[in-house]
């Protein structure tokens, strides 16, 4: 039987009112980050024993530290792109609107990410279209990772010699865990450098340089593999049509003298798609 | 029901996702892991994989944070579906989760939230705990938290709301010792005084961690350092006198390597030997 017995009385007021703290933004004037119990209930204040502004205090700044943190880890390269003081800013004001109601604090990125991508025009010192496409990569990148990391372990899809005979007629699938990323600064390596070491508050793009990438979920954590641009092209066609039709497509826009040797690369990037388990099948 | 059970005064680690592979790979001599339960919650995901692979070898119990206890919003039964199905799938021998609250109209606060002190509170969660003890179909342990704010509401100690709600739903303690010195050291009473309030028949384990200190002195429970020297006095005591029972080390954030865990682990033997 499930229980039956009343909210006590005072506990929702007490909650609501607890609630309403944690969530009044911290103050960013002063250059760093600090509690504002301003909209705090008077009564909360007055209910609580000793120094309450010290002691409340606490549990305001834990609950936005709590999700600055998660945000920033899970947009790691994107926040410090943006700088972690200003990301933090674009965080709170995501999160007055969105706080969070789901039990999985990375479920946040979900509905922040796309947001943050809008807001780009207005992040200070990215306003201009090379930093602000840089910051759209960069959130590729980050929510690579995360799909990489949080993937199930799956047994690669290896085709069956039917499935083989009927490819021509059908689209590849790319697999949930992997993305293809085109950066034009080395943003990548970046992010890697990053995990190892993410105590910078704000990097910077480095130069231009025009690499592609598939991010994806290995069975001990995220791989990361280099492709030239017609390997990265390949693969993309392959995933938006039929295999005959993508590689119709693919070898009309290869340049004249790649020619005969054409046929045994993409063999052997086919052959390296599957052994990295860039797809999880194929469809209609 | 579990048939897994954990030795008297068995020595287990939280589990984290940084350790999965060496887990798997090096068989590290520790008794027991405990799984933050809220992260292997949902089925076919990574983090189930390696608990399927990793209970194999180890006795795994889960801890949770999400079920909001003191809350004021009715159980969540969709989360309670799921920890079930987790608790039967790794064969916890117990389930846990804190005495606070961390959600209201429908906002999950992600945080473990202090309450006022009363009899009325008390019984709205010992029916709460009790309920979901018999939902999970396996001892369901209740842990004290850390606490940086009092209220003038409260009509009794922390310990003898604690030991309330234990008694009255017929659930188990799990007793965080780190979060008895916090709060001890925040709110100026006396930690064995809070332990002699405690029937040791009903801890099912014991917590230890480390905590760091504010800039304006308050305790904070961080999960971030070694275990301190009080809390280590504090285990001591309660060993010699209330124990033996299982002891687990959590370790969340400036994580050591798994060596360092099991170095501050071995600490725990040589203080109770």
């Amino acid at each position: 039987m499930r229980p039956r017995r009343a909210v006590p009385p005072g506990l929702a007021d007490f909650q609501d009112d607890f609630a309403g703290l944690l969530r009044t933004p911290l103050c960013f004037a002063s250059g760093r980050l600090s509690s504002d119990l301003s909209g705090c209930a008077p009564r909360l204040l007055q209910g609580t024993v000793g120094d309450a502004r010290e002691r409340l205090g606490i549990y305001q700044r834990q609950y936005w530290m709590r999700l600055f943190t998660v945000l920033q880890g899970e947009l790691l390269l994107t926040s410090r792109l943006i700088g972690a003081f200003a990301f933090n800013q674009l965080a709170s004001e995501y999160l007055l609107v969105h706080p969070p109601r789901h039990e999985d604090l990375g479920e946040l990125v979900a509905g922040f990410a796309p947001w943050l991508s809008a807001q780009q025009g207005a992040v200070q010192g990215l306003q201009d279209a090379q930093g602000g496409a840089a910051v759209e990569t960069a959130i590729v990148i980050d929510l690579a990772f995360r799909r990489a990391l949080l993937s199930p372990v799956r047994t690669l899809w290896k085709p069956s010699p039917t499935e083989v005979a009927a490819l021509p007629g059908r689209h590849l699938r790319l697999a949930e865990h992997a993305t293809l990323v085109t950066e034009r600064f080395p943003l990548l390596q970046t992010r890697l450098a990053l995990m190892q070491d993410p105590s910078p508050e704000q990097v910077s793009l480095g130069a231009p340089c025009k690499q592609d990438w598939v991010i994806l979920g290995g069975t001990t954590g995220v791989v990361y593999k280099r492709l030239s641009s017609a390997q990265a092209a390949l693969y993309r066609e392959c995933s938006r049509r039929r295999l005959q039709d993508a590689l119709k497509v693919f070898s009309a826009e290869q340049p004249d003298e790649v020619g005969a040797g054409l046929a045994g690369q993409v063999q052997a990037w086919f052959a390296q798609s599957i052994e990295l388990g860039l797809w999880s099948g194929s469809v209609e | 029901m579990s048939k897994r059970t954990l030795k008297v005064d068995g020595l287990g680690l939280g589990l984290r996702p940084a350790h999965y592979a060496y887990v798997l790979r090096a068989r590290p001599d520790v008794d027991y892991f405990e799984l933050l339960s809220d992260n292997y919650l949902r089925e076919g995901s990574r983090a189930r994989h390696y608990a399927r692979r990793i209970r194999a070898h180890y006795v795994q119990v889960l801890h949770g944070v999400g079920l909001n206890l003191l809350g004021q919003d009715p159980l969540d039964e969709r989360y309670l579906d799921a920890l079930k199905a987790l608790a039967d799938e790794v064969d916890a021998p117990f389930v846990s989760d804190h005495l606070c609250w961390s959600r209201s109209q429908g906002l999950n606060h992600h945080d473990l939230l202090p309450t006022p002190f009363t009899a009325a509170i008390a019984d709205y969660a010992a029916e709460r705990a009790a309920y979901v003890q018999r939902r999970l179909d396996r001892p369901f342990a209740v842990e004290n938290v850390s606490s940086y704010a009092t209220f003038a509401a409260s009509v009794m100690d922390e310990a003898s709301f604690y030991a309330r709600v234990v008694s009255a739903a017929g659930v188990y303690y799990l007793l965080d010792l780190n979060n008895v010195y916090v709060s001890a050291q925040n709110h100026g009473f006396d930690p064995y005084a809070y332990l002699n309030m405690i029937d040791f028949s009903r801890v099912v384990q014991v917590h230890l961690a480390g905590y760091e200190q504010s800039p304006a002195g308050v305790l904070i429970d961080t999960h971030s350092r070694p275990v301190s020297s009080g809390v280590w006095a504090l285990y001591r005591w309660a060993y010699r006198h209330r124990g033996p029972f299982p002891t687990l080390l959590e370790w969340d954030d400036a994580i050591p390597s798994f060596e360092g865990l099991l170095a501050e682990l071995a600490k725990a033997r040589e203080v109770r030997s």
